[in-house]
């Protein structure tokens, strides 16, 4: 990773120490004005899938009518997948968020600076045919590998690249939504994971900077317009039971998804091919429900406008085959996010759970179709991302629905709650998780994962050969600090086990022994050992499982010293108070 | 200014891999260059203050307790002198004239509080170890004064009855006082291993001229370091 180009401190070592000259007591304003430039680049990059995308549906939109129109989806996801496979090697090719989340958890947040332009491209090719994918996950890996290419390209170290990665993604879901506030928080939120000084203000800039390059290239138009809403506390109390709703509807896609892709391992096909007929799929779908294909934004606007006059059973239909399209696009190695169509799943659950009670409790007055439409949203955003605050702001300020403000904080807590009682984490996490790749800052697992054994290895260990008789092993004892002492080949110098001063205490004061016992008789030979590039987690649970207090360290078999607790301890509170102390 | 990684992780006291991880990772207020570590020597300090750190130059003494460097008979004993004839007929009597002799401690309250602690000690248990020979030391290391370890070397202008376990009269009184538990071990260790040699209690008996008994003490010193630095680790 990172190897794609020379830095600019080895091209041109003058502009750079003229650069950092500027920046040498604080990287504060560094940040910023870099923050400021990440951001406009990822709001470009935005801009130029969204064109992409118009040009390409507008393309497709001709041949819709023909019966053959239900393979083109599935062109645009071999395409697609073709081009991330063969031309990109981009490998374990995902929905573009995990990605940033793991390259932030494990790399430092450093991305490979084709990174920033690929997702655009194939994300372009899956949705603009007809796929059920949204366009915001690609946008934000291209934003994040964007920041995190500049952040390469001046040297700069983990933290501050893992800052301009944010500031990528904030940058890039302002522009797409025109919504600086959700970047931030969704940057904060599910990128970043902390909320200190250092990272909110450059994060902030470039959300400013991103929705701003919007603005002045498209306009400043809020993505979804509709209606004025006036909300009661009868709409108040109901948003409980959409919540429930879109709970449900945020761990049956999440199921879905990961369902459909491991029945895609079954077909016994090259990844292109797979794709293809997942797409293929797909267009049947979307010949009975167009409902469901592409990004689905100008479904959202009619529903949110309450244009959708429908009855409930078409709805759940439209819901349900929604949730299909995406599983079957995304499962079957089409490239997309799950941003936009969790929100036409939300609108459309909104608007099924409206049709509902306006049919269960007819005499009371509920408020505009639209209203719930919106709640909804805000409830499946949350509910799947599990980052309730990114979906309160991303809704108010897509639609400027502020007056519907006390239901949608509700709907969108209720639906986190709950979806984490389901998932624990969410569809973006779960994989990283389980792989122990998910470390957020200030956890026990992040701290854990940066030590490395070399930092915690102690070397004053004295070594012994087995064909010393106790004797001889009692004057190196004398000298040694420890009650440990590793057994090597006097020849080769091999590890060949270990002598603790607490088995052999009976020994040590019967002149008796001193000549006739031998190390090889006291040694420990099946002691168990770490190697340098073990995990110190992994170490530490089986020191638990042992009842070990500390363990031998064996490289290419030869001792290089003991890690024990206590070090561990010692090293630990530091690596705590240095990564909890900044901001 | 700029340090070697190895010296830097030194003066923090840090393994040399963590402080380059911390550097790549941006916790350190240090530039990297090539072996080279970069950094403001004051923005260091206030990180290492900060982080309840310290960070140390290499060169400056750590700031640790007295006492600290090697600690040798023979440094101990030119620091606390030998001297001859010493007068007295009684222990508090001889103890008293070897305190006398004693210049790191001020004349009156400082000399009057060492002697007390000596015959303190010496109620509790004579500290005549036989063979004519007395190690008369404090029971807590002497913290009134920032003297380093020293041994003072008396011998008597005629033997007294020290209440020694042998019962032998005593003629040599080695004076210890130290500042610390630790350098007091040692020094005492190293002094009981000289004295069990029959040849070192002959060779006091002659009343060895000053150089001659520096150069002995020297020579015991080295002898013992060459026995595998033992004393280091006691």
């Amino acid at each position: 990773m990172g190897k794609d180009m020379k830095p600019i401190r080895r091209l041109f070592p003058r502009f750079y120490a003229w650069v950092m000259f500027f920046f040498r007591f604080d990287d504060r304003l560094m940040l910023i004005i870099f923050g400021a430039l990440v951001g406009s680049c990822s709001g470009l990059a935005a801009l130029a899938l969204h064109h992409g995308l118009t040009a390409l549906s507008g393309l497709i939109r001709g041949y819709r009518p023909f019966w053959w129109s239900f393979v083109l989806p599935g062109v645009g996801a071999a395409l697609s997948a073709l081009f991330v496979d063969k031309l990109f090697r981009e490998g374990n090719a995902g929905h573009g968020v995990p990605e940033v989340v793991y390259s932030v958890s494990r790399f430092g947040g450093l991305m490979r600076f084709r990174s920033s332009f690929s997702p655009l491209i194939s994300s372009c090719l899956t949705i603009g045919s007809g796929g059920s994918a949204g366009p915001e996950a690609p946008v934000v890996m291209s934003g994040a590998a964007i920041g995190s290419n500049i952040a390469q390209l001046f040297s700069f170290n983990e933290r501050q690249r893992i800052t301009l990665v944010g500031c990528g993604t904030a940058g890039a879901i302002a522009a797409i939504f025109n919504a600086p506030i959700a970047g931030l928080v969704f940057t904060i939120e599910v990128i970043v994971g902390e909320w200190s000084a250092m990272n909110i203000i450059p994060i902030a800039v470039a959300a400013v900077s991103g929705a701003q390059v919007c603005r002045l290239l498209q306009g400043n138009q809020i993505a979804f317009t509709r209606l004025q809403f006036a909300t009661d506390i009868t709409d108040t109390l109901s948003a409980l039971g959409l919540a429930v709703i879109t709970a449900a509807a945020s761990i049956l896609l999440t199921r879905s998804l990961r369902i459909s892709h491991r029945l895609s391992l079954y077909a016994p096909a090259p990844v292109w091919l797979r794709a293809a007929m997942g797409g293929c799929m797909v267009g049947g779908i979307g010949w009975f429900l167009p409902q469901v294909l592409g990004q689905g934004y100008h479904s959202i606007q009619t529903v949110v406008q309450g244009g959708f006059s429908h009855g409930l059973l078409l709805v759940s239909l439209v819901v349900l085959g929604k949730i299909l399209a995406t599983a079957i696009t995304l499962g079957w190695g089409g490239f997309g996010g799950i941003f936009a169509p969790s929100l036409v799943i939300g609108s459309f659950s909104g608007l099924m759970f409206y049709r509902f009670i306006a049919w269960a409790w007819p005499g009371i007055a509920w408020a505009d179709e639209g209203c719930f439409a919106l709640l909804g949203m805000a409830g499946m955003i949350s509910g799947i991302l599990q980052a309730p605050l990114t979906g309160i702001f991303l809704i108010v300020e897509i639609t400027g629905g502020y007056e519907v403000i006390l239901p949608l904080i509700l709907v969108s807590v209720i639906s986190t709650t709950l979806c984490h009682v389901f998932e624990p984490a969410s569809y973006y996490m779960k994989d990283l998780v389980e792989k122990g790749h998910f470390l957020r800052p200030r956890t026990d697992a992040r701290v854990l994962a940066d030590l490395r054994v070399a930092e915690l290895v102690e070397t004053d260990c004295l070594p012994v050969t087995k064909e010393m008789n106790l004797g001889d092993f009692i004057k190196i004892m004398q000298k040694s600090r420890r009650n440990f002492f590793p057994v090597e080949d006097a020849a080769t110098g091999a590890f060949l086990g270990m002598v603790r001063l607490d088995d052999i205490r009976e020994y040590l004061f019967d002149p008796l022994l001193y000549e006739t016992v031998f190390i090889e008789q006291i040694m420990d030979s099946r002691v168990e050992t770490v190697g340098l590039e073990d995990d110190v987690s992994g170490i530490l649970s089986r020191m638990d499982a042992g009842h070990l207090f500390s363990m031998p360290v064996v490289a290419d078999g030869r001792f290089v010293g003991m890690i024990s607790k206590a070090t561990l301890l010692d090293k630990y509170r530091y690596e705590l108070m240095v990564q909890t102390g900044q901001g | 200014m700029e340090l070697e990684l190895a010296k830097l992780a030194a003066g923090l006291s840090l393994a040399p891999a963590t402080v380059e991880r911390w550097i790549r990772q941006g916790r350190l207020p240090v530039r990297q260059k090539g072996g080279q570590c970069i950094f403001s020597l004051s923005s260091l300090q206030k990180w290492a203050v900060a982080n309840r750190m310290t960070f140390v130059l290499p060169g400056q003494a750590p700031p640790g307790e007295p006492g600290n460097q090697a600690d040798t008979l023979s440094d101990a004993m030119l620091r606390g002198g030998i001297f001859y004839d010493t007068e007295g007929d009684t222990i508090e009597a001889v103890l008293h004239s070897a305190v006398s002799r004693i210049h790191w401690f001020e004349e009156g309250a400082q000399k009057q509080k060492l002697l007390e602690s000596l015959l303190a000690r010496e109620q509790l248990m004579s500290t005549g170890i036989g063979r004519g020979v007395a190690i008369p030391h404090p029971r807590q290391p002497i913290e009134m004064i920032a003297a380093p370890p020293l041994i003072t070397v008396c011998f008597l202008r005629a033997p007294i009855d020290y209440h020694a376990l042998d019962r032998q009269p005593v003629f040599v009184l080695f004076v210890l006082v130290c500042p610390s538990a630790k350098s007091h071990l040692r020094l005492l260790a190293r002094l009981s291993y000289c004295l069990r040699e029959e040849t070192f209690v002959d060779f006091l008996r002659r009343i060895p001229a000053n150089d001659t008994f520096y150069e002995k003490i020297r020579e015991v010193d080295s002898r013992s370091d060459g026995h595998g630095k033992s004393w280091e680790r006691i």
